[in-house]
């Protein structure tokens, strides 16, 4: 048995006045050396590693979306000419465009949006919780027993084990308020810098919109230039290619939509976020709100990340 | 008194009326240059209340963002560590338990 943790319980309990036996020490000691010789993983390891793991797929989902935009750009007209004049395929070059680098900055903030509120999800974890409550009365049972059976095998007096249940209990609910707390003001921070930007969003749609709008009609030229004045309008290739063309366009319109609905989707967004900081008591309800407009975050990255 | 806090929300409450008008109301386009510059004006003013720069650009939030997701990913991970330490211990604790049923 180690002696110095035996005289710092020891010096503690003296410290605080407490009736405790000498006798109760030993089995106490041996308990936390049980507690602190499973550290487990090294949390600073995962959190790093997880960190590197999100600046990589960061990575990777950037190229992603900037190589689906740029098919999208060039593919479809493209390819559709390169069909319909049986001529090389040739990619264009990528137009520069303020409007465009507002789109993907908007893109990037979007992504940084859906990714904190699912963190959020996550951190309140009702599951995660239930797990810990329940791995903390087991260990209460178990330690119990452990202090039962120590005790008497250096014949000391047994103590109440219902005192342990409450320590240990009490200990993990003080640590699950102070994870409430800290979720909460990490919320709390976060939601005057959505709120912020918010006027961003309302002063760039004008922008975004003519631009969108403006990109459809000349991609419509370009088509109809290619597809109209150097195909057969009779043939079965051209109408396969017309089919083509009105769908691509139609999808094109339908992200066109969402994205001129952006200020409204990202204020319910706001709004629950609000609603949850101001109303700590329904903070469960809060989450599960923001939970919903996930979706519509999900569908409003998908339409950018189309554009 | 006033705190920086009930600013917030005031001058937010008053965002969100013109936010409403501006997304709801036909407006005239002079109706709508001055509604934005209300906005503007009430914006800086929020801005002001919150300790946050004026014109923050979208890197800026992302990068707030990110930073507060890494903090709530602590959050997750050090509760699943703590449930899994105590579940580790309590498996220890049984075999001490019969160490000391031995000794005893």
């Amino acid at each position: 048995m180690n002696v110095i943790p035996v005289v710092f319980f020891r010096n503690i309990l003296k410290s605080s006045g407490s009736k405790i036996s000498n006798n109760y020490i030993v089995p106490i000691v041996i308990v936390s050396s049980i507690i602190s010789g499973c550290s487990g993983p090294n949390t600073k390891s995962i959190s790093n590693f997880g960190k590197e793991a999100t600046k990589a797929s960061l990575v990777i989902d950037d190229a992603g979306a900037l190589q689906s935009e740029f098919n999208i750009e060039n593919s479809i007209l493209f390819q559709h000419c390169n069909y319909a004049n049986k001529s090389e395929f040739v990619l264009a070059d990528k137009p520069k465009n303020i409007t465009l680098d507002v789109i993907n900055e908007r893109k990037k903030y979007t992504k940084a949006l859906l990714k904190y509120s699912k963190a959020l999800i996550e951190a309140d974890d009702p599951e995660g919780v239930r797990k810990l409550n329940q791995a903390a009365t087991a260990f209460s049972k178990a330690v119990g027993s452990t202090i039962f059976v120590a005790s008497a095998a250096i014949g000391a007096p047994v103590p109440v084990g219902s005192v342990t249940n409450l320590f240990i209990n009490g200990v993990v609910r003080t640590t699950e308020m102070r994870r409430r707390r800290e979720i909460l003001k990490i919320a709390t921070e976060i939601d005057a810098v959505i709120f912020s930007i918010s006027e961003r969003i309302i002063s760039d749609q004008v922008e975004i919109n003519s631009f969108l709008t403006g990109r459809l009609l000349d991609w419509e030229t370009s088509v109809r230039s290619c597809v109209l004045e150097k195909t057969n309008n009779k043939s079965p290739e051209s109408y396969k290619l017309f089919i083509e063309i009105d769908n691509a366009k139609r999808s094109y319109l339908s992200r066109i939509n969402l994205i001129k609905k952006s200020p409204v989707i990202y204020k319910t967004i706001t709004d629950a976020h609000y609603a949850m900081i101001t109303s700590p008591a329904d903070f469960d309800d809060s989450i599960v709100q923001i939970q919903t407009t996930l979706n519509e975050i999900s569908d409003l990255f998908a339409a950018l990340n189309g554009i | 008194m006033s705190t920086n806090k009930q600013a917030m929300s005031k001058i937010r409450k008053a965002i969100n009326v013109l936010q409403d008008i501006l997304f709801t109301d036909e407006l005239s386009e002079i109706q709508r240059k001055r509604v934005k510059f209300s906005l503007s004006l009430l914006y800086d003013a929020y801005n002001d209340a919150a300790d946050l720069p004026h014109n923050s650009s979208y890197a800026d939030a992302a990068g707030a963002l990110k930073a507060a997701s890494n903090r709530l990913k602590a959050i997750k991970e050090e509760r699943e560590q703590l449930a899994n330490n105590l579940a580790k211990a309590g498996k220890i604790s049984g075999v001490v338990n019969g160490v000391l049923g031995l000794l005893g």
